[in-house]
């Protein structure tokens, strides 16, 4: 009788002291202002500032946030910009001495959603990719990419103990297998896909669609629904190869599920060099009414990234640190990658592309389904608020 | 008459476990029916009449004694048939479906099945409900229902637990004499659970009292009434009188004790 | 007019009351400007040509006959495991033992949860696969699109109502019925599928009706699958990803409706069986 009449009485409990932890978030962040009071005595990190919110995905293509975060002391020395953690989440942007804006790191749990977590207001600073973001300025969201953040990273992966060298090795495999190659990739909107079926057009290769197969194809492309699904599906033989970006494809050579046999952008005929990948996009509201901390917050990334090529082998310590990948797979992964906040003609040709093809698959319909390419850049851009390049 | 025992009880015994302890229900009881014969069993409601029913149909076990039913110990047999005080019928079937459904449990083919339902539906009166579902149909047709799925195996001995008690008086009336014919022209054996004197009188052969807790017998007898019975009859008043002092001598006997 | 009803009789139409009243809502507010949805009639533009391909991954037409396919074919193998399991826990305690163990602790987890591990089992396998039907797989089949881990993650999202339905309709027979049929000389086989069975039979339409609900519900789960390259579910998704807010609602839409559509379909099914018991209480 007792226990009957304890377990709702201790089930109660459980809850309030539940309720009691999820509320006490916020004092953290005292005790964590309290410690780096001590580090910096110069400037006032407390002073009021505008507020500005920045989504990020727990991704390597997004280093700048973790290098921004946790390599203050050398950014400062080095760039004069940098960040002062004020707690968990909250961070002081320090430029000439002075705090001219707070930034709070948002984290979304996938790259295709930032823009949609931009629109229903959960941060207006994104890092994402340029197709979502493409296709939400189509939408009439208003939300624009203002600065180029990483190219390249994509990998065309096969499983580890296969002979396949090189993409010579490959298409040799592809014309002598009887079965056609079946081929992974991570979503229909991934660049990677894109590069891909222009190399096998080029290679003259027949492919088609898992789902849509068609005969005589040596290659089936096949829609893995998101980068995590695809070592798994290469490990238990769904796919038999797969091109992604990375650190998926780093960590499968560290675990010894596959190797990386090229990088997507030097396959010939080698459109896609540089290609865009991620980038920040700005919602058109923090653009109108906090301008001045938009652009701070974009010297500070364009530092950071520089911060990166000039110093990759710590910044592959930050970022294995900060994501909980081994530092070898950040290493080979960041090393793939390529970090340049400007907008070069590369940048502009790929985009011009990327946008083309999105045009084919029927992705818009709002403005862009016009192919004029300059209308069609102001409403996907605004790199008026980047740094002057030196 | 076929002759022999239909059902023998010596000192039969049955409690009940309830949440106030053991409750003694029936017993001890002795009692002995020869085939073909119509037993009324009367006896004041929570007396053990159900029980009494329940052991000779093997639903339930004595705790002590012995009861010998058609020659052998009592077990839920296909010779025998059992009314409830509620039709309990099945209400997922037609009342012709009800009729069929011991003939089904028995592997009757369905041609006979139906033939043998449509018998049993015309002798109970219920003629053109064969395809009605039971929520269709009044108290009484439930009942006569019930009594026609009983009846269509031809039980040897038929056991009924009150089956008109919530009955209107003439359709009561009529389906006692409906039992009445049945029992003659078959020659089953009947017994006949009921709390109305009236009632036992009109169709018993033989008359058993029951007193209350626990219950046991407390008159015995065979009713030597003419088989045309008139309710009127002063032979029909006079075991009707007799039966309601015996009655009224249990209740004052129940006085000081309750 | 009923006496216990102050609005009279309602009308068969009164349950689309709301939803149109919510349509109105949605119009007159999608037009202001601060957010991002399309208005409904953008949304039926969408619905009122469902035969045109979306986004490179099937027209809503398709789509939808792809995700009913597969729903069939999952919630089939549900009840036909279902029904059974449940029969058996509900007439026997030694199964009720044996399983109830193993069926409280495989219900709480989610379609989602099981999503790696059905990747790791049935691959990138379809139902033409399974069948040997290697000629099918050149191009747009149905049998392509119906996955077998699609068909296994649905399985589990309708399985369990129907089992703890059927479980609780055998488990609510009546007494009486049983003793009845006992002594009319019913044998225990006889008495579980002449009683038992159809005395259940409300209650397990009750928990079919759960079960299609549950499938519709995890058909997005279930076209999260890798491998997967059309159907409602995936469209949905597919569709929220790319910002087609229009097309994403189409999809909101037709699933509700469809879904609503299914139970309502068993509910008739059920309707007699249902009809029969509650007159009799």
């Amino acid at each position: 009788m007792l226990s009957r009449a304890s377990l709702p009485l201790a089930f109660s409990i459980l809850m309030l002291v539940v309720l009691a932890c999820g509320g006490d978030g916020p004092p953290g962040e005292a005790s964590a202002a309290e410690d780096t009071t001590r580090v910096s005595e110069g400037p006032d990190i407390h002073a009021e500032a505008p507020l500005l919110k920045v989504g990020h995905c727990r991704h390597d293509h997004h280093s700048a946030v973790f290098i921004a975060q946790a390599r203050g002391e050398e950014m400062r020395e080095e760039h004069g910009i940098y960040l002062e953690p004020l707690g968990e989440a909250f961070y002081a942007l320090m430029e000439d001495g002075e705090k001219v804006a707070e930034l709070e790191f948002v984290p979304s749990p996938g790259a295709m959603n930032i823009p949609n977590n931009m629109v229903s207001g959960q941060f207006e600073l994104g890092f994402g990719g340029v197709i979502p973001f493409a296709a939400s300025a189509d939408q009439g969201t208003g939300i624009r990419i203002v600065a180029p953040m990483h190219t390249g990273g994509d990998m065309l992966v096969v499983p580890a103990d296969s002979p396949v060298e090189d993409w010579e090795g490959f298409l040799e495999w592809v014309e002598e297998s009887r079965e056609p190659v079946v081929v992974g990739y991570k979503s229909p909107k991934a660049v990677a896909l894109l590069i891909f079926e222009s190399a096998l057009e080029n290679a003259g290769v027949a492919y088609s669609y898992h789902g849509n197969e068609q005969p005589g194809s040596k290659v089936v492309l096949f829609n893995a629904q998101g980068l995590g699904n695809l070592n798994p599906s290469l490990q238990n033989g769904t796919i038999d190869a797969y091109i992604a970006n990375n650190p998926s494809c780093a960590l499968a050579e560290d675990s010894g599920i596959g190797r990386c046999i090229a990088e997507l952008e030097d396959l010939p005929p080698g459109e896609f060099q540089d290609h865009p990948c991620c980038a920040i996009a700005a919602t058109s509201e923090v653009l109108e009414e906090k301008p001045g901390e938009v652009e701070s917050a974009l010297r500070l990334f364009a530092a950071a990234t520089d911060w990166i090529n000039a110093n990759p082998e710590a910044a592959a310590e930050t970022v294995a640190e900060a994501l909980g990948n081994p530092v070898e797979v950040e290493l080979a992964s960041m090393a793939t990658s390529g970090y340049d906040w400007r907008p070069t003609d590369a940048w502009y040709e790929d985009m011009n592309a990327i946008v083309c093809n999105m045009r084919e698959l029927g992705t818009f319909s709002g403005p862009l389904t016009e192919p004029a390419w300059e209308e069609n850049l102001d409403l996907i851009t605004d790199f008026s608020h980047l740094p002057p390049e030196n | 008459m076929r002759g022999g025992a239909a059902l023998r009880l010596e000192g039969v015994e049955k409690a009940y476990r309830t949440s106030a302890g053991r409750v003694r229900a029936l017993g001890p009881v002795d009692l002995e029916l020869s085939r073909g014969r119509f037993l009324c069993v009367l006896g004041p409601t929570g007396c053990g009449k159900t029980t009494l029913l329940r052991l000779i149909a093997g639903l339930e076990q004595p705790d002590a004694g012995r009861i010998r039913v058609l020659g052998g110990v009592p077990e839920v047999t296909r010779r025998i048939g059992y009314v409830f005080q509620q039709a309990a019928l099945f209400p997922w079937l037609t009342v012709s479906e009800n009729v069929q459904f011991p003939l089904r449990a028995r592997g009757v083919g369905s041609g006979e099945r139906r033939s043998r339902a449509a018998e049993m539906i015309g002798l109970v009166g219920l003629e053109g409900f064969g395809s009605s579902y039971p929520h269709e149909l009044s108290g009484g047709m439930q009942q006569r229902t019930a009594l026609a799925r009983a009846l269509v195996v031809d039980p040897e001995l038929l056991l009924l637990d009150e089956p008109f008690g919530s009955l209107d008086l003439r359709t009561g009336q009529e389906l006692q004499e409906r039992l009445r014919d049945i029992w003659k022209r078959r020659g089953s054996t009947l017994v006949f659970v009921t709390h109305r004197i009236e009632e036992a009188v009109y169709l018993a052969s033989d008359l058993v009292v029951l007193g209350h807790r626990p219950g046991r017998v407390v008159r015995s007898q065979e009713v030597d009434l003419p088989p045309e019975r008139d309710r009127l009859s002063e032979e029909f008043t006079e075991l009707l009188v007799s039966l309601r002092r015996t009655f009224e001598e249990l209740v004052m006997e129940e006085g000081p004790e309750g | 007019m009923r006496p216990g009803d102050p609005f009279g009789r309602p009308g068969r139409l009164l349950g689309l009351l709301i939803p149109l009243l919510l349509l109105v809502w949605w119009q007159l507010s999608a037009g202001g400007g601060g957010t991002v949805l399309p208005p409904p009639s953008k949304v039926l533009q969408v619905l009122l040509h469902p035969g045109r391909d979306l986004l490179a991954s099937g027209s809503i037409l398709w789509s939808v006959s792809v995700s009913i396919s597969r729903i069939v074919l999952g919630f089939i193998c549900a009840v036909a495991a279902g029904v059974p399991v449940g029969l058996a826990m509900g007439g026997s305690r030694f199964y009720r033992r044996l399983l109830s163990v193993i069926v409280e602790m495989a219900r709480p987890l989610s379609a989602i949860a099981l999503l790696p591990l059905s990747m790791i089992i049935f691959r990138g396998d379809s139902l033409a696969d399974l069948m040997g039907l290697r000629s099918l797989r050149y191009g747009r089949h149905i049998l392509n699109e119906l996955g077998l881990g699609m068909v296994f993650i649905l399985f589990w999202g309708g399985v369990f109502p129907v089992i703890l339905g059927t479980m609780q309709g055998v488990r609510s027979v009546r007494r009486m019925h049983l003793e009845v049929a006992r002594v009319l000389g019913a044998s225990r086989l006889h008495r579980f599928l002449h009683v038992m069975v159809p005395s259940a039979l409300p209650d397990i339409f009750h928990g079919l009706r759960l079960g299609i609900g549950r499938c519709w519900m995890v058909i997005i789960a279930a076209e999260m699958l890798p491998g997967t390259n059309s159907g409602i579910g995936y469209l949905l998704r597919y569709s929220y990803q790319l910002s087609r807010y229009d097309v994403m609602l189409a999809c909101v839409v037709v699933i509700a409706v469809i879904g609503a559509f299914f139970s309502k379909g068993l509910e008739a099914l059920g309707e007699r069986s249902l009809l029969l018991r509650s007159r009799e209480r």
